[in-house]
């Protein structure tokens, strides 16, 4: 249901202040440091017009840019794309073209088992042993951990066919943010260069013919002072909790479709609630991120590990704002969210637009940058095309531009948004941020996140068979969700006073949150790869790989695990008793 | 000394101990099925004295040296192979190379090029240089930081030259305990052998003109149950709260000063404390390990790992029994402490010996497989002979036996062990176990703890000087210094329940010994190479190293890991102000 002062707050949205933004960034290639520094200043006097306070920070990022890459086969030249982070080839490398063909449902598969990626042709045309000092052509996009794993099989370099007509530009390091000494050793250093299909399709051919190639990139990588603007909409009554609202500004090309449009949104949704900050109890922090595109996600991360102890004392949600608005982009499905804030989320999707939405779990992608502090997280990519528009229309998967296969490419232009559908992403946005701003207690249900974790280790307990006892942490998943139903009923009950209520809803989400979202430590990222559920004990699905030997240390590997993850279950029990005491 | 301590103190003697160590004098322990007997033994003794042991049944993974030696030149090198050594018993071949060592530190497990090489090796680029594809001959102990470093540097094998007449035993791997798959990449796969000194300076010699040699080299490695015996003297109030006591069973050939002496110390305390377990406020556990010298701490490492919640919400302390009563041992200034536990330590040896005690850092080695729990230590090593009465013996320094340098080899029998120092060095542990059990609060200072982290922030702080600002460290070690003197100021006026007392102490010890002490997350364990105080932030001291380009990846590593002990240090201080208040 929509309340009074949350129709007031939609009566507000205009279409003026987004589209115009909009409009602007259409006309500005946002990759380079000095057009995305131009943007940010654009943004923040766009809110400055509007009386928000802006603050601007000035990071320094590691940025690795595109720039010319091109194949030569036969002596006939393909354009190509070479994605960020990969190793420069200006001088170019000559090899032996060597074609392994992707299952096409590993495009965007950031796994790094090669028969989820190659299925199992792969082995049987002769694995990994082919592929030292050849260039690999495969299909599929600049995908971090599949070219990782190339580049550990020595190939001398990587062509990536995509799947249409167009280059899709993307990066390829599984590094999350600013390499640091430990994930330093990551970093690629093989040469990458991207093709549109009609040319891959050519080079295929010629690969199967033995033909040798020649890749030559270009990239411009280092330290650059990157903008970073943040809007605080101040709450009334715990101005230092805040949710924390963003998405990036800098993109591909053009970017309307990905992000000009989430830049849009946050921008007008910034205008409203700061026009009706007196009704905010928490505060709003919105962010404009650069470094996304050619940093792997560098600005979040900057933040994240800048405003670190903030974010872990006092941010209560973040919400990610990218890609919403786009043409024909008006089905709420598979929208990301974690499972605590899915009754909250859906509810507003459908107090708003009557559709009942599905939902999934985050991937290890986007600005997901909060998962080792613990934060919950919902939205990410928004609206999407209908399934049976995709159909009709022929499309290949795309993570961003709602669908629209334009993401990512020079087609990213004002085409690709859509005003109706823009309205109502920002109307969605704004009435999920809040309510969670507003409401006295947090909206998030953490009794579905102990049932899937209970899930998780039942699944894997069926893996393990004989050979693990997950037991004793399915003993510690049950009573945690005992305890959350005490919890809640005493909630639901007048019986916890709202803080304390809060400091458990907040405070679980630092404790589950890094058991089933990370491996790292806290305060560190983990790598932008599939990150799969309790991340500590998920090898227990992999046990027949192991042999007699490394059976036992795989064991050992999962008692460690076991013990991590009833340490955490156990610390989020004993918040919630001593809320109940 | 009170007059219940001093009576207690009077029950000790030597006849358990003394017959124990005579049996093991004439038992070889390090063969797994020796050690089982060795273990069968000791439960004889206990059962006789009418302790109730439990024995548990770990299958461990081990690796047993058996026979080596080293053919260069024609002549043949009498040597024996370090656990977890490649095996070659058909002979592996390289050129020899010769790179020095620094003298004073062939024991340290430092990865620091210039701590363990001096000026010998320049760089990085230059140790790889000098030893890519070669065997490696410089002066050691087996050693598992150099052997990692050699390894990664690209030494095809590794010949160690001992110090002296005697070749010692001794392991090579850095991975802690039966390893799991985090581990598994840093298992050593090259040969490394040990030879004594008068052969290995005649390989030098030959290394030096050029020459080949050839090691061959043979090992039982896999997996093997270990008995492992524990006794529980149940405390009469908080018997669920526990003093850790134990040390390694399994030795070097006969190991009396290695660690029978410290398994007869063992029995004896568990017979004084069963005798007057009336008067114990709290439990004490015994354990004695197998797997410590073949399996690198695999004993301790796998009690840690399936005990892991009892010890995390029920171990107050753990005291390590290594080498006590050695001949000529009558020295304290070796002792092993953690800030928190060092006057209780010290003020032990003060009032049994009358002799002043130093306290020193503890080694990432011993037992010590419980600071990734991050529990309060102290000992481990025992008492050692004088510096200046090593000097006069012209001794070079070993890491056991009290400085005798029959350590770790055939020597290492009846004659190490001295019943004088033997019955001190009891009563020291006797007294600190049992101070540690009955004290109403826990007598560790976590000021001290906080003052040496003030110190160490200091340090980094003037090494990194503009690079990286520590200040919010610095800050954040203020602020829980002020709250540990509201903490114990309210202490000293009995102003706290003592119950909440232990509890935030003993909670202490599981967030600050882990930022202070290990690296990956808690329930796991640290490799076997020297861990630098708060080594998250270590790396300010380093900083030096990076060019203008990599630095930023330093910063960002010191950024992340600041965050990390930030976290900790608030944690800490909140919960020191909750049992304040």
């Amino acid at each position: 249901m929509i309340t009074d002062l949350e129709s007031r707050l939609h009566n507000d949205v205009s279409i003026d202040a987004p589209w115009a933004l909009l409009e602007t960034f259409s006309t500005i290639i946002r990759e380079h440091p000095d057009e995305c520094n131009r943007a940010a200043d654009i943004i923040a006097e766009r809110l400055a017009a509007f009386g928000v306070p802006v603050t601007m920070h000035e990071p320094t990022l590691l940025l690795s840019m595109p720039g010319e890459s091109h194949v030569t086969v036969d002596g006939r030249k393909f354009r190509a794309k070479t994605p960020a982070m990969s190793q420069a080839a200006p001088g170019g490398i000559e090899a032996e073209l060597l074609y392994v063909r992707s299952r096409p449902s590993s495009l965007f598969l950031y796994s790094r088992k090669p028969e989820d990626l190659f299925g199992e042709a792969f082995e049987a045309a002769g694995g990994v042993g082919r592929i030292a000092g050849r260039i690999l052509v495969t299909e599929g996009y600049s995908n971090p951990a599949k070219i990782s794993l190339f580049e550990e099989w020595g190939a001398a370099a990587v062509i990536i066919v995509n799947p249409g007509k167009n280059i899709h530009w993307g990066s390829c390091s599984t590094i999350w943010g600013a390499p640091d000494l430990d994930s330093l050793p990551r970093k690629p250093k093989i040469t990458v260069a991207i093709v549109n299909n009609p040319d891959g399709q050519a080079i295929i051919e010629r690969a199967k013919a033995g033909k040798s190639a020649a890749v030559v990139t270009n990239l411009d990588e280092g330290w650059f002072k990157s903008k970073l603007p943040v809007a605080e909409i101040p709450g009334q009554r715990e101005p230092e909790k805040f949710v924390l609202l963003h998405g990036h500004y800098d993109g591909w090309h053009y970017g309307v479709g990905d992000n000009g449009t989430g830049n849009a949104a946050k921008l007008e949704i910034a205008r409203v609630l700061w026009n009706h900050r007196d009704k905010l109890r928490r505060s709003v922090r919105i962010a404009w991120w650069p470094g996304h595109s050619s940093g792997r996600y560098a600005g979040s991360s900057w933040y994240a590990d800048t405003f670190a102890m903030d974010l872990d004392e006092n941010c209560v949600a973040h919400s990610n704002c990218d890609s919403p608005g786009c043409r024909w982009a008006t089905a709420y499905r598979d929208i990301p969210m974690m499972p605590e804030t899915i009754p909250f989320a859906t509810d507003a999707i459908r107090d708003l637009t009557g559709q009942e939405a599905t939902t999934k779990r985050p991937n290890r992608s986007s600005d997901y940058t909060f998962n080792n502090i613990g934060i919950s997280g919902f939205f990410m990519a928004s609206s999407m095309l209908p399934e049976e528009v995709v159909k009709e229309k022929n499309y290949y998967y795309c993570g961003g531009c709602g669908g629209n296969i334009e993401w990512h490419t020079e087609d990213d232009t004002m085409e690709v948004a859509d005003k109706d559908v823009l309205l109502t992403d920002i109307k969605l946005y704004l009435l999920a941020v809040a309510r969670v701003a507003r409401a006295e207690v947090l909206p998030f249900d953490w009794r579905p996140v102990a049932r899937e974790i209970g899930e998780t280790v039942a699944s894997y307990q069926k893996a393990a068979g004989t050979r693990f006892d997950f037991s004793p942490l399915a003993e510690d998943v049950e009573r945690l969700g005992r305890r959350l139903d005490d919890f809640y009923s005493a909630l639901d009950a007048g019986k916890v006073a709202a803080p304390v209520a809060n400091g458990v809803i907040q405070g679980l989400a630092r404790v589950l949150i890094p058991a089933d979202f990370t491996y790292q430590p806290r305060f560190t990222h983990d790598p932008a790869m599939v990150v799969p559920r309790l991340a500590a004990i998920a090898k227990a699905a992999e046990l027949d790989d192991f042999d007699e030997f490394t059976l036992g240390v795989a064991q050992t590997h999962l008692k460690r695990g076991q013990n991590r993850l009833r340490a955490a279950i156990r610390q989020a029990v004993r918040q919630v008793d001593a809320a109940l005491a | 000394m009170d007059d219940l301590e001093s009576r207690i103190l009077s029950e000790v003697s030597l006849e358990e101990p003394w017959a124990l160590i005579e049996a093991f004098s004439r038992m070889h322990r390090w063969q797994p099925e020796d050690v089982n007997k060795g273990v069968d033994f000791l439960v004889g003794r206990l059962e006789k004295l009418g302790i109730p042991v439990t024995v548990h049944e770990p299958v461990l993974h081990l690796s047993v040296p058996l026979e080596a030696e080293v053919r260069v030149a024609g002549q043949t090198f009498r040597a024996k192979p370090p656990g977890y050594s490649r095996a070659v018993p058909d002979g592996f071949e390289g050129e020899l190379t010769y790179l020095r060592a620094a003298p004073k530190n062939i024991r340290s497990y430092s990865k620091r090029i210039e701590d363990l090489f001096g000026d010998a090796v320049k760089s990085v680029e230059d140790a790889k240089a000098k030893v890519r594809g070669k065997i490696v001959v410089t002066e050691s102990f087996a050693n598992p930081a150099n052997t990692q470093l050699f390894e990664e540097w690209g030494a095809c094998g590794i010949i160690a030259v001992n110090p002296g007449a005697n070749i010692h035993w001794g392991i090579c791997t850095t991975v802690w305990g039966t390893p799991d798959l985090d581990d598994l990449p840093r298992r050593p796969s090259i040969p490394v052998v040990a030879v004594n000194n008068p052969d290995g300076q005649k390989i030098i010699e030959l290394a030096k003109k050029g020459e080949s040699g050839t090691i061959v080299s043979d090992l039982r490695e896999g997996w093997f149950m270990q008995k492992l015996p524990v006794v529980d003297i149940p405390g009469a109030e908080q018997p669920e709260k526990f003093v850790l006591l134990h040390g390694h069973l399994d030795s070097w050939e006969v190991g009396v000063g290695d660690n029978a002496t410290g398994n007869a110390a063992k029995l004896e305390l568990a017979r004084v404390l069963w005798n007057n377990r009336d008067k114990l406020k709290r439990s004490v556990r015994i354990a004695w390990w197998p797997g410590h010298s073949t399996g690198r701490y695999a004993g301790s490492t796998w009690f840690s790992d399936a005990f892991a919640i009892d010890l995390d919400e029920n171990c107050v302390a753990q005291i390590n029994c290594d080498s006590p009563g050695c001949r000529w041992a009558t020295s304290y200034h070796k002792t092993t402490v953690m800030a928190e536990t060092e006057a209780l330590a010290l003020k032990a040896i003060a009032d049994v010996g009358g002799r002043h005690g130093k306290g020193n850092r503890p080694h990432q080695a011993g037992d010590y497989s419980f600071n990734n729990i991050g529990i309060s230590s102290y000992f481990m090593l025992s008492s050692t002979m004088p510096d200046d009465l090593r000097a006069e013996k012209n001794y070079y320094a070993v890491s056991g036996c009290g400085g005798n340098i029959g350590w770790h080899t055939e020597d290492d029998t009846l004659e190490i062990a001295d019943k004088d120092i033997l019955m001190t060095d009891m009563k020291i542990y006797l007294l600190a176990v049992w101070r540690n059990a009955n004290a109403d609060i826990l007598p560790y200072d976590w000021r001290a703890t906080a003052a040496e982290f003030l110190a160490t922030i200091d340090t980094y702080r003037k090494a990194a000087g503009d690079r990286f600002d520590l200040t919010p460290s610095h800050q954040a070690a203020s602020e829980l210094a002020g709250a540990l003197d509201g903490f114990y100021g309210a202490i000293e006026k009995n102003a706290i329940d003592a119950g909440e007392a232990n509890d935030a102490i003993t909670e202490l010890a599981r967030i600050l010994v882990p930022v202070n002490f290990v690296r990956t997350p808690r329930f796991r364990h640290d490799p076997a190479y020297t861990t630098p105080r708060l080594p998250t932030i270590a790396t300010a001291e380093e900083l030096d190293d990076f060019d203008d380009y990599q630095i930023g990846f330093a910063r960002t590593q010191l950024m992340r890991g600041q965050n990390r002990l930030i976290a900790a240090l608030r944690e800490a201080k909140r919960r020191v102000e909750r049992a304040t208040a």
